[in-house]
């Protein structure tokens, strides 16, 4: 072959790389939405060692250390801050109730910032654990937890994370334990509370990522347990246009009759959530069944002012809930004296944060064991942590846990938009207790 | 003193980094024809190229008319009265006919004498009459050339650029191409015309120009170089 | 099996990837570059439109006319900043094409950077879109009375100004033959800046239109391009009505054939990117000059094969 063939050969490759890179690409990442807010209560990043001690030393007191590796800098700057001071009210209390008690055994606790990152979270158990540290509440995302598995595990430091969910963490017998439930708990939900509204067909429209699949196949299979009828329309959630998806999800609800027992469940994010839900409403079949959807769904972009008004009135004429897990339950008792004593301590009410109120329950269950030990040693505090969290019952529930030790229990609040002083929000109008599998509504649906 | 319509001097030309004629210095006279032959790629349609601007210029300069016009781009020579009909590539051939000599009528806003000059030109050229609305690139070779011709025309040029006219034509077509290139001479165009053909454009022409390596190596009256006996070893005589 | 909504979504789509492709097309048979930032051209159109109906609360009509004028600026500064000085210095088409990307890339990133600060990383323009009547089971909405009409009035108005003016009639010559144009006396950089202008504004359009059909991002012209490519492709190119052939082709392919192979092959709708993809290759391969005109395999042979009349 001549060399002129050659070039004509080499840019054709070229030109169809190009071309295939970007059909075969998943959907690229986009600029995440950060806002950097500096300052506030607690916000300082410095990491500091502060010992809690009660006002006389008795002769025979003893302090035992939790550590906290929760990030404060990187992308849990805004976040990370809360979930720490919740854990360090959680601390506090218990040396309080210790005190009061006369009881000479305290808790101290050392905090050491991961940076939100495998190897800052790496770094801070290594500090931790420099400093004798065998039990640590954090760290916080999933792909921390999965760095610091195999650390902990052999430098025998148990580990309780008030945030990672993802099941790229869920491994048996580790040192890491995780007080959220998991991803995997929403889909058998969603489908029992689904199949008590008396459906019994569901389609289900989802996003070809991991979480749209995985959620997907979940509810899919719980629901048929349950004695139900499925279509699944995965759609490619890169595509500029995704109205032949949902002429797909129309056909399907047709074919099963649009009626009072037939459901849609849409798993989207933004923009595929808006193409769909911008087609659907115009859809006079889409129109006449019931919708549900996972806690993705629960977005401002969904609402005015981000969204058009024409868009939440559609959600709300087919009914529309999405789950999303429970933090400070109206009917906890324990909600209301977390908020009232968190706020007065760091100016600012726990609920701007999800994971605070997990965070809390970590330290909580964290403090309980050690003291439950009596000998500082990870090992039993690994053999003890299922145990104490078994017969723990905190601000996020009841805290069984399932054998990778993660939670096994979910509550999940269910939401539905309405207007609110004359605001268009996701209100809480339910929630359904993994406890009971039961759904309660605190309004018609 | 003879008036000489166009003018190089010490012309240095090519295309990108590569300099393909070399100190070139020609005149063209008013209203005569002057040829320009040599081998297959000695230059000739590069020389051309360059006195229309289209090649990039490294040293010497152009002079149409009395005033220097080294540094204007093509479409300003256009409107100064330079008319060119490329050698290949010579129309468009995804407009109608109609529109391609429209186009050649482009820099000119006489709308009334340009219509004149349309009609004029169909009795010249009546085969394009018939093919006014078709597509230039459906028409063949032979009519083809002459629509190219007829596009320049329409330009009411005052010096006429040909290259090759003929090439590549059957021979009654040939015929008819060179008649009309002298009816276009008689109505005062000055013609330079490149043509491989040797004795056929010497013969034709006023003064001839031979070419070879980007270089003049001769010149003269056309009859006088087909005379000239070194002339005709050298480019006649192996035909 | 009731067809009446995959008809009206392929008409709807069909007639946006036609606006786009006919810029496409238009930038091409004039200019001979591949320009992949053309997608940009859509990507601001749609912000343009989505903002002033949003924040500003222009209506509808007054937005795409902004939008128009601004990605026919933007197009003409690519040419003027970029492409221009590039071919004057003898760039060849594919390092231009190259460069298109890296336009493309500068300029979505700053929209990306853009629409961060301000949250409108995805973004619809709040138009008032309802149901007006019914194509069998399908909604016409007022969308579509925007979409359509819009679709029309441009190819007629295109069609006109190439075949009924004298800058229309010269752009066809330059795209035809550039130089013999120069000869001719036509000013190729004024054209060729009325051509961008034009161009750009009828793309910027039809981004605008998306943003009130559906929703965009960023990348909304990104994603959209390789449809765009394909309509133009199918005509070669540089074919006015193979483009508007090539556009509807695509649209109702991208609708009927994937609900098809979906029914009766069972190939999820994920795959739907694959039919504009096979579109290009199967032209490429079988028939290079696409519907009409342009030996597209040919001329990227006698460009790598450099220089040469
Ligand atoms: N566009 C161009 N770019 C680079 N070189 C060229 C170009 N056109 C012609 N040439 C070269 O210039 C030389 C002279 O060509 P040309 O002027 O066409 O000769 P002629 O018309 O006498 O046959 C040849 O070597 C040819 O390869
Ligand atoms: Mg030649």
């Amino acid at each position: 072959m001549s060399s002129k063939a050659w070039g004509v050969v080499s840019i054709v490759l070229f030109i169809i790389g190009i071309l295939l890179g970007y059909v075969a690409a998943p959907g690229k990442v986009s600029v995440s939405t950060t806002t950097v807010t500096v300052g506030g209560a607690g916000a300082q990043t410095i990491t500091k060692t502060v010992t809690v001690t009660g006002t006389a030393a008795a002769p025979e007191q003893k302090e035992y250390v939790i550590g906290l590796a929760i990030a404060v800098t990187g992308g849990y700057a805004v976040d990370g801050p809360r979930r720490r001071n919740a854990a360090i009210l959680a601390i506090e209390e218990i040396n309080a109730m210790l005190e009061e008690a006369g009881s000479p055994v305290r808790l101290k606790y050392i905090h050491e910032d991961t940076k939100t990152s495998a190897e800052g979270a790496i770094a801070a158990y290594e500090k931790l654990a420099s400093a004798g540290v065998q039990m640590v509440v954090g760290p916080l995302a999933t792909s921390e937890c999965k760095a610091i598995l195999d650390y902990a595990k052999s430098h025998h430091m148990t580990a309780i994370s008030p945030s990672s969910t993802g099941t790229a963490a869920m491994v048996k017998n580790d040192y890491c334990f995780r007080v959220p439930s998991p991803d995997k708990y929403q889909g058998p939900a969603l489908a029992k509370i689904i199949w008590d509204q008396g459906i019994k067909k569901l389609v289900i429209m989802a996003r070809s990522d991991d979480y749209g699949k995985g959620l997907a196949d979940l509810i899919e299979e719980n629901f048929k347990k349950l004695g139900g009828q499925v279509v699944k329309i995965i759609y490619d959630y890169t595509q500029p246009d995704l109205s032949a998806d949902v002429e797909r999800a129309s056909s399907a609800v047709a074919n099963f009759g649009a009626d009072a027992e037939t459901g849609v469940v849409i798993i989207a994010f933004d923009d595929d959530g808006i193409k769909i839900l911008e087609a659907a409403r115009l859809d006079p079949t889409l129109s006449k069944v019931r919708w549900f959807g996972p806690d993705s769904m629960k977005r401002a972009t969904f609402l005015p002012p981000k969204a058009k008004e024409d868009i939440a009135k559609f959600l709300q004429s087919v009914h529309f809930m999405a789950t999303t897990p429970a933090v400070g339950s109206k009917d906890n008792p324990l909600v209301k004296e977390f908020i009232e004593k968190y706020t007065k301590k760091f100016g600012e009410s726990p609920e701007a944060s999800t994971y605070a109120f997990y965070a809390y329950d970590a330290a909580w269950i964290a403090g309980l064991t050690v003291l439950v030990a009596h000998k500082y040693d990870g090992r039993v505090f690994q053999k003890l942590v299922p145990h104490i969290a078994k017969h723990f019952y905190g601000v996020t529930g009841w805290k069984l846990l399932d054998e990778y030790g993660d939670a096994a229990v979910p509550i999940y609040d269910i939401v539905a938009p309405r207007v609110v002083d004359g605001k268009w929000t996701f209100k809480t109008i339910g929630k359904y207790d993994g406890t009971t599998k039961a759904t309660t509504f605190y309004e018609q649906p | 003193m003879a008036d000489y319509i166009i003018e190089s001097k010490e012309l240095t030309a090519g295309y990108g980094k590569a300099v393909i004629i070399q100190d070139v210095n020609f005149q063209a006279e008013r209203g005569k024809v002057t040829a320009i032959v040599g081998p297959n790629g000695s230059g000739k349609s590069t020389f051309l190229k360059t006195l229309f601007g289209l090649t990039r210029v490294f040293n010497g300069s152009v002079v149409f008319d009395g005033e220097d016009i080294t540094k204007l781009p093509p479409e300003v020579r256009a409107r100064k009265g330079l008319g060119f009909v490329f050698q290949v590539n010579n129309v468009f051939p995804n407009l109608t006919v109609r529109e391609n000599l429209e186009m050649g009528a482009y820099a000119r806003t006489d709308k009334e004498q340009i219509r004149k000059d349309m009609g004029e030109i169909l009795d010249i050229f009546p085969i394009l009459r018939e093919r006014q609305k078709q597509k230039a690139g459906s028409l063949s070779g032979g009519e083809r050339q002459m629509l190219a011709m007829a596009m320049a025309l329409m330009g009411r040029p005052k010096l006429l650029l040909l290259d090759e006219p003929a090439a590549a034509l059957a021979p009654k077509v040939v015929t008819q191409i060179f008649m009309k290139i002298r009816d276009i001479v008689n109505s005062g165009v000055t013609v330079i015309l490149v043509e491989q053909h040797a004795k056929r454009a010497l013969s034709f022409c006023d003064m001839g120009y031979v070419f070879s390596s980007g270089r003049i190596v001769m010149k003269g009256p056309g009859k006088d170089l087909l005379a000239d006996e070194k002339f005709v070893e050298a480019f006649l005589g192996k035909r | 099996m009731d067809l009446s909504i995959p008809l009206i979504n392929s008409l709807t789509l069909g007639s946006l990837y036609t606006l786009m492709a006919l810029g496409l097309t238009m930038s091409f048979s004039v200019t001979k570059i591949a320009n992949f930032a053309h997608a940009e051209l859509v990507t601001i159109g749609g912000y343009v439109t989505a903002l002033l109906v949003n924040w500003m609360g222009y209506g509808l009509g007054e937005s795409l006319i902004a939008a128009f004028f601004a990605s026919a600026l933007l197009a003409v500064a690519m040419d003027e900043g970029v492409f221009k000085p590039m071919i004057k210095r003898g760039s060849k088409p594919l390092f231009l094409l190259v460069a298109s990307i890296g336009i493309g890339l500068v300029v979505r990133y700053l929209l990306f950077i853009y629409a961060d600060l301000n949250a409108v990383i995805t973004v619809q323009a709040k138009t008032n879109v309802q149901l007006i009547g019914r194509f069998g089971r399908a909604g016409i909405t007022t969308i579509h009375l925007w979409v359509f009409p819009i679709t029309i009035v441009s190819v007629v108005l295109l069609h006109l100004m190439f075949h009924y003016t004298k800058p229309g009639k010269a752009l066809r010559a330059m795209a035809d033959n550039e130089d013999l144009a120069r000869v001719s006396g036509v000013k190729i950089y004024t054209l060729r800046r009325l051509m961008w202008f034009i161009a750009g504004g009828i793309t910027g359009v039809a981004g605008g239109l998306w943003s009130a059909y559906s929703v965009i991002t960023p990348e909304i012209g990104w994603y959209a391009l390789l449809r765009i490519f394909a309509a133009s492709i199918l005509g070669g190119l540089v074919s006015f009505w193979g483009t508007i052939a090539g556009g509807l082709i695509v649209g109702f392919a991208e609708n009927f054939g994937i609900t098809f192979m979906n029914t009766y092959f069972n190939v999820s709708t994920a795959y739907r990117p694959l039919i504009s993809f096979v579109i290009i290759v199967i032209v490429l391969l079988l028939k290079p000059t696409g519907f009409a005109g342009f030996d597209i395999v040919g001329w990227l042979k006698e460009k790598v094969k450099g220089g040469g009349e």
